[in-house]
């Protein structure tokens, strides 16, 4: 019911449907909508379409409409029969070869390699001449014997890679027998794919069998949609004026085609579930941003003055970084951590301007070296990345080109910003192979040639080529092993205490942010919670959540005690959120306080900020509770 | 009024587990062959889990730890070696109801829980197979039953979920229902592939704990496999450490990870996050990454990569050798016959090299 339902809301579905829906009503009430015979002779030849004659006659008399319905039975049932068996074929064929393997799949798929270089149409025509069953049928068994194949290989590979899926898997480890796991764990993951293949066979046929009878191999007697056509040619139909009896068959295969390919559109968002999801579509005109204030003072490298970004949907603004303000000074290694959804990845692409829409910076200001980079012209912006700031991303590794040598695209990130000269950039991509920890002789080397842990080595030495001051690093080494991790987080830091650089290092991993940074920013949903050297957040963590989030790490060293996660879920960014992000979470939680007011970012201790009330002193005077929870 | 403090159910995670074996490996080697490579994935496997006992599994990836955890699944065969459960031998290729009866004591978490529930299913439909395949529920008796499975993971009330289809829960929700659907057919050893290192660190410890708790409610085992070595410690009683498809060391969690033996266990916990040694970063040394499978060294699989490694390694792969009570290791530097030098002590924090302090530019 649900899937009809869903199907209803789709209007390609619906228009697909009602076309061959109505196809198929012509097929099946022809008796009951035609006035004539569809091959009754009579005397009135070439009539113009008219009361009597919808479309018209042809050149013997006969009626075209008539002969257009009954036309259309023979013309669906070869679709439809042919449809079915190469499908079938496809199917069982698909299937036995990728789940059984071995010497199946080999004898399979040979089979299948062969079918797929038999040419269809040329077949059909010596078969229709040669076999003793005329019409319909040769065409039919041939476009189904050649048709399969295509499919077969199709649903083989998509099986195959089904099979090895987790939850097939575990099918299989619950117990479920073979054919339970192939028609009620792989089949309907396939769903779309078969349909796909039943559409395209079923026109494939209905244009073939059109084709044959419009070459005049077949029998001609039998009406079709291909026979009006081929007899409307002989007679030259279009020089008598009798354009429709041309047109309409015509109409109705293309029809037909149409309605097929809506329908294949629709067939893989009914099948399945996880396409049905409400999309976030994204609103159409991105808000404008109010002019940027007068640059900040001082010697930072960095400042971030009251940066909210977000995206913009049909259902209103999520707000995923909330007035983030943060100064970095030159040199400085700055993690950021938080779960998943707090920000941290928004905020890092925020300020290196890569959100695409419908993600937008909404308001604030982003000085890099005195420029603001938010508002900048994307000339501008090009200039500016790379040689004054560079990201690193957790895919990134997988950015690299694979038909490139690797010292070619560090030569290529060179060039675009204007160094030119060979053998500098020779000498240049090898220092930097060398500063992240990879032996030179793979310069020449192509990515899938090296292990995870050195593509992304690699990907760092094309963000540091141009010496930029600030490198972005999104969970750089989140996929890799922990002993290739800490490797090239060595590389990471030796390279910036030597070359000055500033990296804000993005993690869910605090216990590793804690030990690698200078100092370290807490985000909670979208805002900055806490912001501490990171000595001293690891010794005196403040907020609440600070706290468990710090705890949520099992630690290497002292007793095995149990500890607990973190309840609950951070907030729905997409509704306002009213007093602090964390109350309905926090086990300091103040009734009639914390879920009303929002706290503000206090500073606690020197370059110890927090967003917590139970750091206010004003706040926590006349209560009773102590005010503050560090020594506990 | 003082809030409870945040270990509010603060308790020691060492029990008593019973010495009655319930899964025992025995030379369990799998090869796999792809054309004309041969990958060796496991080699020698040796391994004994008592009955309500968590032994952690540890190594990177290509270690050979998940082929381990498919083995014992079965849902691959091993090329040799011996599987026992409950002391009865496992026949090589089991079909039918051997097969059926084994899965029904042996199940299995998997690490991806956005690619372990099948999409087009319900959570319902999830759980009410394994009762259905192994005929503990039928009828009108599934529907209680998968609830009941529901509540226990946590999910309740359990009718809230089981007309939702997987792409409607989050990765922790998704987890405990990977969990239920192991726990549906009452079985004696789960094998967990890392069943949290895709979860959020905010979630991870829910689930742990909770495979803890039924751990102790119903004695069940875990092989818990895993590439944290403190979330390995947090679960475990025993931890054992794999390198290119060998087990290098075993032994008592505590002990391994507070005093590990094998250089390869001392690099893997250098290169642990240790936001408790404050921040004087000691520097690790890591020399190149695993072997090539296809093309294993004779001797000593870690030999290419140790700092200690003497001309025998290179020779002949070495035995294990136990070097305290249930603490064993592969390693020559612990051989009797060679006066167990073993490593020296003060470069156990810095793993397999030496120490040295973070360079100040």
């Amino acid at each position: 019911m649900k899937t009809l339902k869903r199907a209803f809301n789709d209007r390609r579905a619906v228009v697909g449907a009602v076309i061959l829906i109505v196809l198929a009503l012509m097929a099946l009430l022809a008796p009951l909508l035609a006035r004539y015979s569809p091959s009754q002779l009579s005397n009135d030849t070439w009539l113009r379409p008219s009361a009597d004659h919808w479309l018209g006659t042809t050149a013997l008399g006969q009626d075209v409409f008539s002969q257009l319905l009954y036309g259309s039975r023979l013309s669906l049932l070869v679709g439809l029969v042919t449809g079915l068996i190469a499908t079938t074929i496809s199917v069982i064929v698909g299937l036995a070869s990728a789940f059984f393997g071995g010497i199946v799949d080999d004898v399979l798929s040979g089979i299948t390699n062969i079918f797929l270089v038999l040419p269809g149409l040329p077949l059909v025509i010596v078969a229709a001449a040669y076999l003793q069953v005329s019409g319909v049928v040769p065409v039919v068994a041939v476009i189904s014997l050649t048709g399969w194949a295509w499919g077969a290989r199709v649903l083989r590979s998509q099986a195959l890679s089904l099979r090895d899926r987790d939850f097939v898997q575990a099918a299989i480890a619950s117990g479920e027998g073979p054919a339970r796991v192939i028609f009620a764990e792989i089949l309907p993951n396939m769903v779309g794919l078969i349909a796909a293949n039943f559409f395209g066979a079923a026109l494939y046929a209905v244009l073939a069998e059109a084709g044959l009878e419009f070459l005049g191999v077949g029998d001609v007697s039998q009406v079709t949609w291909g026979t009006m056509l081929y007899w409307a040619q002989s007679s030259q139909a279009l020089l008598q004026g009798a354009w429709p009896w041309i047109a309409a068959p015509g109409l109705c295969i293309a029809a037909l085609g149409t309605a097929f390919a809506l329908l294949n559109f629709a067939v893989d968002e009914v099948a399945n579930p996880r396409l049905r999801s409400e999309r976030v579509a994204a609103a159409s005109k991105p808000l404008p941003l109010e002019p940027a204030g007068a640059p900040p003072i001082g010697d930072a490298l960095l400042h971030l003055r009251g940066l909210e970004a977000g995206y913009l949907t049909e259902r209103g603004t999520v707000r995923a970084v909330k007035d983030v303000n943060l100064t970095m000074e030159r040199g400085e290694f700055l993690g950021i951590a938080g779960e998943s959804g707090c920000g941290k990845s928004t905020l890092a692409f925020a300020l290196a301007r890569l959100l695409r829409p419908p993600g937008q910076v909404l308001s604030g200001e982003v000085w890099l070296n005195g420029q603001e980079l938010v508002r900048m012209p994307l000339e501008a912006l090009r200039q500016t990345r790379w040689k004054e700031f560079s990201m690193v991303f957790q895919a990134s590794m997988n950015a690299l080109n694979p038909v490139m040598r690797v010292s070619e695209q560090i030569a290529d990130a060179m060039q675009a910003h204007g160094v030119t000269d060979k053998v500098k950039i020779a000498a240049r991509a090898k220092e930097l192979f060398e500063m992240v920890g990879i032996r030179a002789e793979y310069l020449s080397a192509y990515p899938h040639q090296l292990s995870g842990g050195m593509k992304q080595r690699v990907v760092i030495a094309i963000a540091l080529a141009l010496e930029p001051q600030l490198v972005i690093m999104d969970e750089p080494t989140t996929a890799l092993d922990v002993v290739v991790q800490r490797s090239i987080l060595q590389e990471i830091d030796a390279v910036r205490r030597r070359l000055n650089l500033s990296i804000i290092f993005i993690t869910h991993d605090l216990s590793l942010l804690v030990e690698m940074s200078d100092r370290v920013a807490i985000m909670y949903a979208g805002e900055i919670v806490e912001l501490a050297p990171s000595r001293d957040l690891y010794a005196n963590p403040l907020h609440p959540y600070t706290r468990r989030l710090m705890n949520a790490f099992p630690p290497l060293e002292g007793e095995r005690t149990r500890r607990d996660g973190i309840a609950g879920r951070p907030p729905d960014l997409g509704q306002p959120v009213i007093g602090c992000p964390f109350a309905p979470r926090c086990d300091r939680a103040m009734t009639g306080l914390c879920e009303v007011i929002a706290p503000v970012k206090l500073e606690v201790a020197p370059d110890h900020v927090v967003a917590c009330h139970l750091y206010d002193a004003n706040i926590m005077k006349g209560r009773s509770e102590p005010h503050a929870i560090a020594a506990d | 009024m003082q809030s409870p403090p945040i270990n509010r159910h603060t308790r020691h995670l060492e029990t008593i587990t019973s010495s009655e074996p319930v899964l025992q490996l025995e030379g369990l080697e799998k090869i796999f062959r792809s054309g004309r490579r041969t990958v060796k994935a496991v080699t020698d496997f040796n391994l004994t889990i008592a009955r309500g006992e968590v032994v952690g599994l540890v190594g990177e990836s290509g270690s050979g730890k998940s082929t381990v955890a498919r083995l014992v699944a079965q849902l691959h065969q091993p090329t040799s070696g011996t599987i026992r459960l409950n002391g009865q031998p496992l026949p090589a290729r089991p079909t039918g109801r051997a097969l059926l009866e084994y899965r029904r004591k042996v199940q299995m978490i998997f690490q991806d829980p956005f690619s372990s529930l099948n999409p087009t299913h319900t959570v319902g439909y999830a759980l009410s197979r394994p009762l259905e395949i192994h005929g503990l529920a039928r009828g009108r008796d599934t529907a209680p039953a998968v609830l009941a499975l529901l509540e226990r993971v946590g999910l309740a009330p359990g009718a809230m979920w089981t007309q939702k289809f997987p792409h409607e829960l989050s990765g922790g929700q998704r987890q405990r229902v990977g969990i239920a659907r192991a726990l549906a057919v009452q079985p004696a050893l789960i094998l967990a592939d890392e069943p949290t290192s895709m979860l959020d660190v905010s979630i991870r410890l829910d689930i742990m704990n909770l495979m803890l708790d039924l751990r102790d409610q119903e004695g069940l085992s875990y092989l818990f496999i895993t590439h944290d070595l403190a979330g390995a410690r947090y679960m475990s009683d025993r931890v054992a450490v794999m390198y290119a498809g060998h087990l290098v060391e075993i032994g008592p969690s505590a002990e391994l990870i507070g005093s590990p033996a094998h250089p390869y266990t001392r690099l893997l916990k250098s290169a642990a996050p240790k936001p408790e040694s404050g921040l004087e970063v000691t520097r690790v040394e890591a020399r190149g990454e695993i072997p090539d499978l296809t093309a294993l060294p004779v001797g000593c699989p870690f030999e290419p990569r140790c700092l200690h490694a003497r001309a025998e390694c290179r020779v002949t792969l070495p035995r294990m050798v136990e070097i305290t009570a249930g603490h064993e290791v592969r390693c020559v530097l612990y051989y009797a016959e060679l006066g167990a030098p073993g490593i020296p002590l003060d470069e156990s924090r810095a793993g397999a090299s030496r120490v040295r302090p973070k360079a100040v530019a």
